[in-house]
């Protein structure tokens, strides 16, 4: 008998597991239930990889843009798999922790020996290349190679040499200082002398970037090409010299060389011994890690903005905010509503009678103008990130809880009517018990039709807010197309920027509303087709 | 238990404006009732649709808004130990030292007398939760008043199950009401409304939505009930012929009044109220070559309105015995009759019994 | 249709409860501004503006104050302001005061990007610059309203008797993509088609402004060419914002004639009429169509006085100079005397429309209840 029983009591958990799972068979079903119950997976799955893969302070990273990593990805970058459609695109290629190629300690080896032979040995690309040296490096030196490969016309836009030290635990560094120089070696053969010079090792501890620069190689590249052309005019657009060739003696314009090209790195380490340096660095007191990026003009899935940011991180980012602010916003709205719904209902009399009226004036009030005004104020107050948008949210709640009212109310006074409830009533049974256990779970399954019809709208006014300006600085779809928007003479050019936050807008909207109507389908037999 | 003079007028809705301007019209759904139900005894109400049956029952059991209920008290009398608890935490409830009043019971003297008092609606396909299973259903009076331990509560609900032949009752207990039949459904309302083990059960046309092999089953359930708890019924029904087989007494209802009260074999073959002749004669005969035949319902029009209740005799527009008896008319225009013992235990309202006695009342 | 006192009374009511809700809005709106410091903002911008146009006054050619008598007064009178506006006071006691500023709309738009969108420079009050701005709005979207008008009054009862067909289904579909999309991002794409990609179209639309203003001066001087002209001008810079309109909105509107059509055609009277051998065409215009027409227009004037507020994103990713352009600068630029009083007009509009409405709802049908 005792067994029975607990057969049939299962436990609320098992209960609600169970209930669960029956409205999930029931919902795929559906062939629309089926289609937004896919589409609803991806997007957790979606969240769950970007809070994965993301960093915590994403949203904080996504404003600098003026900082790594943006800095270092193309500008209005292409997605990389566009090449596979017929555009041709430069690739972004990144050589993380370079692997040492040579290194050892370069010194004149007596009178005439300057520049030393040893240099060429190690670093031949010193002699070969075009551009002036102002320096010629004496002491310990190492070199690193990475090589990249131009496959079509199209210029990448910039190489980056990021360089950064590491010292261990005591070790004096004053007085050491690092030249790099970076050489570019051509396909054609050529070789550029881009970039020359100083940086103490307490400086590369906080990590540094080094940029070509043209002035370098400008006027023996002139003499080399027999151009009748400044060499402010050669150097318009960096890249282009670097990566191309000209078309003509008055360097109109530039044509890509492409092939194999060598990015050479040298460091030179001066202002102590050779020696000294050179048994710092063995016993691993001292190190310097470079990296060496070759930036395209394309990068990741969904490519850059004008600021180099990564759309794609972006818009998965989006993800788990569409979905929380989504929820939340519906969950409140659902929840007032069903409180105040039920107790104007059940209750009557002159509580029913103020919330009635509140629900008029509430369902008056256009919701745009003041969502805008208390954007604005925000703003103004300095808010942004969460608490702005949950200021937002909670505004947007405070509006929307009208209606749900209405709906449960009316719903509240059929079920009291329902002689099932007289029954309980017959029985003893309290108010609350009344409440709980006859009207509220009647309610329950239209409520969450309701939540889940409620979830899109949060989120398309937060897009819509963002479009008008109004920045909470969270990377959301809505704030990606705001900047879209604020630079629609680029941004509309560039077709991943503006497709993909809305398609996710229009596919999250779709998916909740289908989801929506299946459930209401299953709670309210009279639509249920035969 | 007690009813007397019980009235319930619902106000009828109209616009806000008119109920500023305070013209409020009612449904006289029961209009001045009284009776009594001894103890074990089984009481039927009968009349025809609409005439305010089950709004007594409900007015019984206080489920119609206190404002509606015009006039009237019921009292109760419930179990001595009961009755000591309610005069202690209630005394102004109790009415000549054995009756509670239960329009004055409040909190826990309620709860107490609601114990006491079950009911069985009319509509076992409304009356159960459809989200609550079976074990719930039945189990849910005795967690509202909290008695038991959860094994001991199975138990009960086991033996109310049981009791309704719903057996096994473990097969019952973990279903849902859609996955029950029609007389499946009433009976586990039954089975609800006894596991409290009530003194009083009122059943509000109890078998009224059922098909008729069904009907005879859960009949049979009442049946049994009646002599093996001893527990006072009152029986709501529209259908004479199945009052006289379950009931005791018989009480017939004409538009919220009561106009007829005797004993069952009493009142089928010695009615007194033209209604209820009508009532009777309009029962279809058992022989079936009878029932082809044309039988003669005396009675005539249509019912009228509870708002526009007719004045003198409610009956008086319908009635037969008024056409054909001319002296008898200026009392039924001018007065309504009151309900008077014509002959031993047995009540008439109509003037022609009352002003010539039961004798020459019968014959026409 | 002569009013009878109980219709009066539910207009009464109505108009008491939209007229609260102004109210309320407003408070509301003197709160927020209020407590989050805002007010500061908008308040310094209005006492910055009178300030200017007093030492414009002291310093006008004629007067002959030396410039230090002229820096006292100014500074007196700034004193003086920051009083009357009590800055000087909490919020609470100051936002208030800024209420009644606002219903009259006597606020200064504090930038000149603002006043530039309807090709105005300051100093000009808000409401004049809301003034030519409202109309833009208006227009644009009417028009595409009356498209989509006239496209799903008769198409409705058409799709309802093929109900199941692979049309019904179409516009079934369509009516979904268009809910699920923001018309707003739908514009960007067809700016970026049509504009940015394929050069069909105009990539912005401030130029209007200046196209309407000859269009009426054409008008007034009867210049017939000039007309023809710039009407065509005017439509090459309008076809994409009513067509992004239209096709935003015909969806939904599509759907729900379709829905009271479903509901009409299987009314009896109109199988009957269908039974009796009336052909379908003629029992769609003589039955379906006056039923359906109603809904419909009730669609429209709520729409309208939905869009006010509700398509100011929209205007914005097609720059045009209207209402949401207007949103849209005033919120960059900071001007917040403009922001509060756009808030004040967009629901002063949205309230009044809904009014409207409730007062015919009430003509056409006296039976609504309160
Ligand atoms: N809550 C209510 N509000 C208004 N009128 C009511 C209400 N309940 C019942 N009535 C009216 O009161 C009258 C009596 O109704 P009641 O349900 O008591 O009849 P009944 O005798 O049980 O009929 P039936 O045999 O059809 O069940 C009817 O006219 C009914 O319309
Ligand atoms: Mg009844």
């Amino acid at each position: 008998m005792l067994e029975r029983r607990r057969e049939v009591r299962e436990s609320l958990i098992r209960y609600l597991a169970r209930s669960l799972w029956s409205n999930f068979k029931e919902v795929w079903a559906y062939n629309l239930g089926k289609v937004s119950v896919l589409i609803i997976g991806f997007m957790v799955l979606a969240s769950i990889y970007s809070l994965v893969t993301l960093p915590p302070d994403f949203p904080q990273m996504w404003r600098a843009t003026d900082r790594p990593p943006w800095t270092l990805n193309p500008k209005q970058g292409y997605p990389v798999w566009v090449k596979y459609l017929g555009i041709p695109v430069s690739e972004t290629v990144s050589y993380d922790n370079v692997r040492l190629q040579e290194a050892r300690i370069v010194v004149p080896r007596g009178p005439g020996d300057f520049p030393p032979r040893d240099l060429d040995r190690i670093l031949p690309e010193y002699n070969r290349s075009l551009g002036i040296k102002s320096l010629v490096p004496i002491g310990y030196i190492e070199v690193y190679r990475v090589s990249y490969t131009l496959t079509s016309n199209v210029f990448p836009q910039d190489v980056v040499v990021i360089l950064r030290a590491k010292a261990g635990e005591g070790v004096n560094l004053t007085g050491i200082s690092v030249i790099p120089m970076v050489f570019v070696t051509r396909p054609d053969g050529l070789v550029l002398y881009t970039f020359e010079g100083k940086y103490t090792l307490e400086r590369l501890v906080a990590g540094v970037e080094v940029k070509m620069r043209c002035e370098l190689f400008a006027t023996s590249y002139i003499r080399h090409y027999g151009l009748n052309a400044t060499v402010d005019r050669v150097c318009t657009l960096l890249n282009r010299p670097i990566f191309g060739e000209p078309v003509d003696a008055r360097a109109s314009d530039f044509k890509p060389v492409t092939g194999e090209y060598q990015i050479t790195l040298a460091l030179w380490y001066t202002g102590a011994d050779p020696r000294v340096v050179e048994r710092l660095i063995s016993k691993g007191d001292i190190s310097v890690s470079t990296s060496i990026r070759v930036i395209g003009n394309s990068y990741g899935l969904l490519g850059t903005d004008t600021k180099g940011r990564d759309l794609f991180q972006g818009l998965v980012y989006g993800f788990p905010v569409a979905l929380i602010i989504g929820f939340s916003v519906a969950f409140a709205i659902v929840a007032i509503g069903l409180v105040l719904g039920v107790i104007s209902g059940y209750f009557g009399g002159r509580v029913d009678e103020v919330i009635q009226r509140l629900v008029d004036v509430i369902v008056n009030i256009p919701l745009l103008p003041l969502l805008i005004l208390v954007g604005v104020a925000i703003q103004t107050g300095g808010w942004t990130g969460w608490p702005a948008l949950t200021i937002i949210m909670a505004v947007l709640v405070a509006f929307s809880w009208g209606g749900t009212t209405i709906i449960v109310r009316s719903m509240t006074l059929s079920i009291k009517a329902e002689p099932y409830v007289e029954a309980a009533k017959a029985l003893g049974a309290s108010t609350w018990r009344i409440v709980f256990r006859h009207i509220i779970p009647q309610i329950v399954p239209y409520a969450t039709a309701v939540l889940v019809f409620s979830v899109p709208g949060a989120i398309i006014a937060e897009a819509g807010l963002s479009v008008l300006g109004i920045d909470h600085g969270l990377p959301t779809w809505g704030r990606i197309l705001a900047d879209a928007q604020a630079e629609r003479g680029v941004a509309y050019k560039m077709w991943w920027w503006v497709l993909p936050p809305g398609l996710m807008l229009g596919l999250f909207g779709f998916a909740f509303v289908a989801l929506g109507f299946t459930l209401e389908t299953i709670v309210e037999p009279r639509l249920r087709r035969r | 238990m007690r009813v007397e003079d019980l009235r319930v007028w619902f106000p009828v809705r109209k616009g806000i404006i008119e109920t500023l301007l305070g013209r409020v019209e009612y449904v006289r759904a029961v209009d001045g009732i009284s009776f009594n139900v001894e103890k074990a005894e089984t009481f039927c109400l009968v009349g025809e649709s609409g005439c305010g049956k089950t709004t007594t029952a409900r007015a019984i059991m206080m489920l119609v808004d206190r404002s509606d209920v015009k006039s009237g008290r019921v009292l109760f009398r419930p179990h001595d130990e009961v009755l000591e608890e309610i005069a202690r935490i209630q005394p102004n409830a109790i009415v000549d030292g054995e009756y509670v009043d239960i329009y004055k019971t409040r909190g826990r003297a309620e709860k107490l007398i609601r114990r006491e008092v079950q009911i069985i609606f009319q509509d076992p396909f409304g009356s159960i939760n459809p989200r609550m299973k079976v074990y719930d259903v039945v189990e849910e009076p005795l967690v509202v008043h909290g008695i038991g331990t959860r094994e001991e509560r199975f138990e009960a609900v086991a033996r109310a199950l049981e009791a309704v032949k719903l057996t096994p009752p473990e097969d019952f207990m973990a279903r849902y009401p859609h996955q029950l039949s029609g007389g499946q459904r009433q009976r586990v309302a039954i089975a609800r409304a006894l596991v409290l083990n009530p003194s009083m059960l009122l059943a509000d046309e109890p078998v009224s939505m059922l098909d008729v092999s069904i009907r005879a089953e859960v009949l049979e359930v009442f049946n049994e009930l009646k002599t093996k708890r001893g527990l006072s019924l009152v029986f709501i029904t529209h259908d004479i012929a199945l009052a006289r087989y379950i009931c005791d007494r018989i009480a017939v209802m004409y538009l919220g009044k009561i106009v007829e009260v005797a004993r069952a074999d009493e009142i089928i073959e010695k009615p007194l109220h033209p209604y209820t002749r009508a009532l009777i004669s309009a029962v279809p005969d058992v022989v079936p070559e009878n029932r082809l035949k044309l039988r003669y319902v005396p009675i005539k029009g249509e019912v009228p309105s509870a708002i526009r209740i007719p004045a003198g005799c409610r009956f008086r527009p319908r009635c037969v015995a008024y056409d054909e008896n001319e002296w008898v008319r200026g009392f039924c225009e001018r007065e309504e009759p009151g309900l008077v013992e014509v002959e031993r235990d047995h009540y008439v309202a109509c003037w022609i019994p009352i002003k010539r006695g039961p004798e020459g009342s019968s014959v026409s | 249709m002569p009013l009878d006192r109980r219709s009066l009374r539910v207009i009464g009511f109505r108009a008491i409860t939209l007229s609260i809700t102004l109210i309320l809005v407003l408070v509301m709106t003197a709160i927020i501004v209020g407590a989050t410091g805002y007010d500061r903002v908008i308040l310094s911008a209005i006492i910055r503006e009178e300030v200017r146009q007093y030492r414009e006054q002291l310093t006008r050619p004629g007067s002959e104050l030396p410039r230090e008598e002229v820096e006292r007064l100014v500074a007196e009178y700034r004193e003086y302001l920051i009083r009357t506006y009590g800055l000087d006071k909490p919020w609470y006691q100051r936002s208030l005061s800024l209420i009644p500023k606002v219903i009259v709309l006597d606020l200064h738009v504090s930038q000149p990007e603002v006043a530039g969108v309807v090709g105005l420079s300051p100093p000009v009050k808000v409401g004049d610059v809301i003034a030519v701005a409202l109309p833009r709005t208006i227009v644009m979207i009417t028009v595409a309203y009356i498209i989509s008008a006239l496209i799903a009054i008769p198409l409705g009862p058409f799709i309802a008797y093929r109900r199941g067909s692979t049309l019904d289904k179409g516009v079934i579909t369509y009516a979904a993509i268009t809910n699920a999309f923001p018309t707003w991002w739908i514009a960007m794409l067809a700016v970026a088609l049509a504009g940015f990609y394929l050069g069909i179209a105009p990539t912005s639309y401030r130029p209007i402004a200046k196209l309407i203003s000859d269009f009426t001066s054409n008008l007034l001087s009867l210049d017939v060419i000039g007309l023809t002209v710039t009407f065509k001008d005017i439509l090459y810079y309008s076809y994409l914002p009513i067509l992004v309109v239209t096709f935003a909105t015909l969806g939904g509107w599509l759907y729900s004639a379709r829905a009271v059509a479903i509901r009409v055609v299987s009314e009896d009277y109109v199988i009957a009429a269908r039974a009796r051998g009336l052909s379908e065409g003629r029992v769609v215009r003589r039955y379906v169509m006056r039923v359906i027409a109603g809904p419909i227009l009730t669609f429209v004037i709520l729409g309208l006085a939905g869009s006010i507020g509700g398509y100011i994103i929209t205007e914005t990713v097609f720059d045009w100079p209207g209402m949401g352009l207007l949103y849209y600068t005033s919120i960059a630029t900071g001007d917040s005397p403009m922001v509060l009083a756009l808030v004040y007009v967009t629901t002063l509009v949205y309230i009044a429309a809904r009014f409207i409405l409730e007062v015919l709802y009430v003509i056409l049908d006296p039976r609504v209840k309160l």
